[in-house]
Order: C-alpha cells, then sequence, then structure tokens
C-alpha cells in the first residue's frame, strides 16, 4: 500500500488513481462525521463528495500541517454547518408557508439490535442536539479526536469544548438510555 | 449520588485525572451503585458512538471520481465574485466622474449641490407652485 505523502504528492500532479485511492481511505471517516453531523438524509451525501471535491480543488494550498484525516474533516465540518445553517432558513420558509416540521422520530430498535439500525439511531439521536454540542460530540465522541484537538479545529477554548461535551454527553445519554 | 461524583466521573473520560482525583473517583464508584451504573451507560453509549463509522462504499467514491469528471458550469455567485473588483472600479470612477462633473458646474460639492437644488429659493418654490 502506498503511504499518504507519496498518494498526496502524485495526486497533486493529476493522479486520479492517486487521488481516488485517498478518496477511499478517508470516506468513511468523513461520510460518518457528516451523517453525525446530518443524520442520514440524502443532502449528507451531497455534504460528504463535496468534502472530497473541495480538497481536490484546494490541494496544491493543503501544506501538510495537520493530518490529511483532520484536513477533512474540518473541511466536513464547515460544509455540515453551513447545511444546517440553510436547512434552517429553509425550515423558515417552510413555516410560513404552513408546512409542519417533521418530527424527530428514534424507533425502538432494541428487540433487532441490527448494526445499521444502531446507526441509524445513533444519528437520529445526534439530530437531537444543539449543533455546537452535536460537533463536539461527533468530533471527540465518533471522530475519536482529544479535546485539545477538538478545541484547536474549531478554534474555541478548551474548557468550552470540556463542557459542551459533558452537557451534549448527558443529553444523549439520556436520549439514548432505553436503547442501552 | 453526588454531583461532584458525576462532573468527575464524566471529566475522566475525556481529561487523564491527578492520582488524588482517581482516588476519590475509584472510593465514590466503590460507594455508589448510582454512580457505578451511570458510568456503565456512559461507556456503552460512547461505544456505541465510537462504533457509528459506515460500511466503506464503492458507489460513493464512483460518485466523488465521476462529480470531478463532470464539467462545472461556473455559478452566477462565482461569476460575480470573479467580476467584483471590475464593477467596484467602475463604480468608484463613474462616482469620481459623477463629483467632478457638479465640481466643475456648481462650484461646490455641498448637499444643496449634489441634489442640485443650491440656486433655488423659497419663491422659486412658490413660483413653481403657482405655475
Amino acid at each position: 500500500m502506498t503511504a499518504e505523502p507519496e498518494l498526496l504528492k502524485q495526486a497533486r500532479t493529476g493522479d486520479q488513481l492517486a487521488f481516488r485511492k485517498l478518496v477511499e481511505q478517508h470516506e468513511q471517516q468523513v461520510r460518518a462525521t457528516v451523517l453525525g453531523m446530518l443524520g442520514d438524509c440524502p443532502e449528507a451525501m451531497d455534504v460528504a463528495q463535496e468534502v472530497f471535491i473541495r480538497f481536490y480543488k484546494s490541494m496544491a494550498q493543503f501544506k501538510g500541517d495537520s493530518s490529511l484525516g483532520t484536513y477533512l474533516t474540518r473541511i466536513a465540518i464547515n460544509l455540515s454547518l453551513n447545511e444546517l445553517k440553510k436547512r434552517k432558513r429553509t425550515t423558515w420558509l417552510t413555516f410560513f408557508k404552513g408546512n409542519e416540521e417533521k418530527e424527530i422520530q428514534i424507533e425502538d430498535t432494541h428487540s433487532n439490535p441490527d448494526r445499521s439500525d444502531t446507526r441509524e439511531m445513533v444519528n437520529k439521536a445526534l439530530q437531537l442536539l444543539e449543533p455546537d454540542f452535536r460537533t463536539v460530540v461527533v468530533l471527540r465522541m465518533i471522530d475519536g479526536y482529544s479535546v485539545k484537538e477538538t478545541a484547536v479545529m474549531l478554534n474555541l477554548p478548551e474548557g468550552t469544548v470540556a463542557s459542551r461535551l459533558a452537557r451534549g454527553q448527558k443529553k444523549l445519554k439520556q436520549i439514548l438510555e432505553k436503547w442501552m | 449520588m453526588k454531583k461532584e461524583w458525576l462532573d468527575l466521573l464524566i471529566y475522566s473520560m475525556d481529561h487523564p485525572l491527578t492520582p488524588e482525583e482517581q482516588k476519590i473517583l475509584d472510593e465514590a464508584l466503590s460507594l455508589s451503585k448510582a454512580l457505578k451504573k451511570e458510568q456503565e451507560q456512559l461507556l456503552a453509549m460512547r461505544n456505541l458512538l465510537s462504533q457509528n463509522t459506515p460500511p466503506a462504499s464503492p458507489i460513493f467514491v464512483e460518485n466523488v471520481i465521476a462529480k470531478l469528471a463532470r464539467p462545472q458550469q461556473p455559478k452566477l455567485t462565482t461569476i460575480i465574485v470573479d467580476l467584483y473588483p471590475q464593477i467596484a472600479a467602475a463604480c468608484v470612477l463613474f462616482i469620481a466622474v459623477a463629483l467632478s462633473a457638479i465640481y466643475v458646474s456648481e462650484g461646490s460639492l455641498t448637499y444643496d449641490a449634489l441634489v442640485g437644488v443650491n440656486e433655488l429659493s423659497f419663491g422659486d418654490a412658490n413660483t413653481l407652485i403657482d405655475y
């Protein structure tokens, strides 16, 4: 298996195969981040794909100060937050049109704890957290970044990240309690 | 269950504890069944979240590559942003020419001169109304 820096070097010269390998290496992590942030919806796939397209276009600017995984996660978080803002605006519009927003419902999958069902349930539960709390929970608990790394990534003080994490964790536990 | 114990338990999930803090937490866990249950639930939840990675998707990779191969139409916003320096320069030039023209013809750049009423008086207003 070719090392990541070598693949990056090749991808920068326009090697499509090298870029494809980079996408293959990171797609699961990027999708996990976006699904955690947006839930399992059609836009989530578009946003996850857009992460790699943005990366492809800005590959020359990627200096390697952070790992590629961290760089992609940062893009994924920013694009997801933009999507959430867009969603909020759309919600306002539908409010004025008189449509009711669909309520997020978590089905009881306890009797059939299938892996994909569990994933869906976790993603739905995450949608019930405020975006600020959701972001730190996704970065820390799904992507596995430390509190310090999360703070650097979000440009926030470590204390803020720790407190959002504690509050997000408490809320998430209340939501998921029945299924654990 | 004391609130400090719960806070310490939650803190311990993301930060290393000092030996003293660890001792307090261990004692609290041995004393409180509720705290022990809380710890089990938190660990179960974290385990659930850490395993939340979706399976690899070859279709996803194909879609990314296909999107890159597709020629992209520039968005209107991109065109506007790209043209912004030229548009801004043209506007500044237009304003400068207009101000110069007013200054040359009126001899000043006061508010009245800009609006074009510097040579009007209240009498003119009456005349205009009568007319």
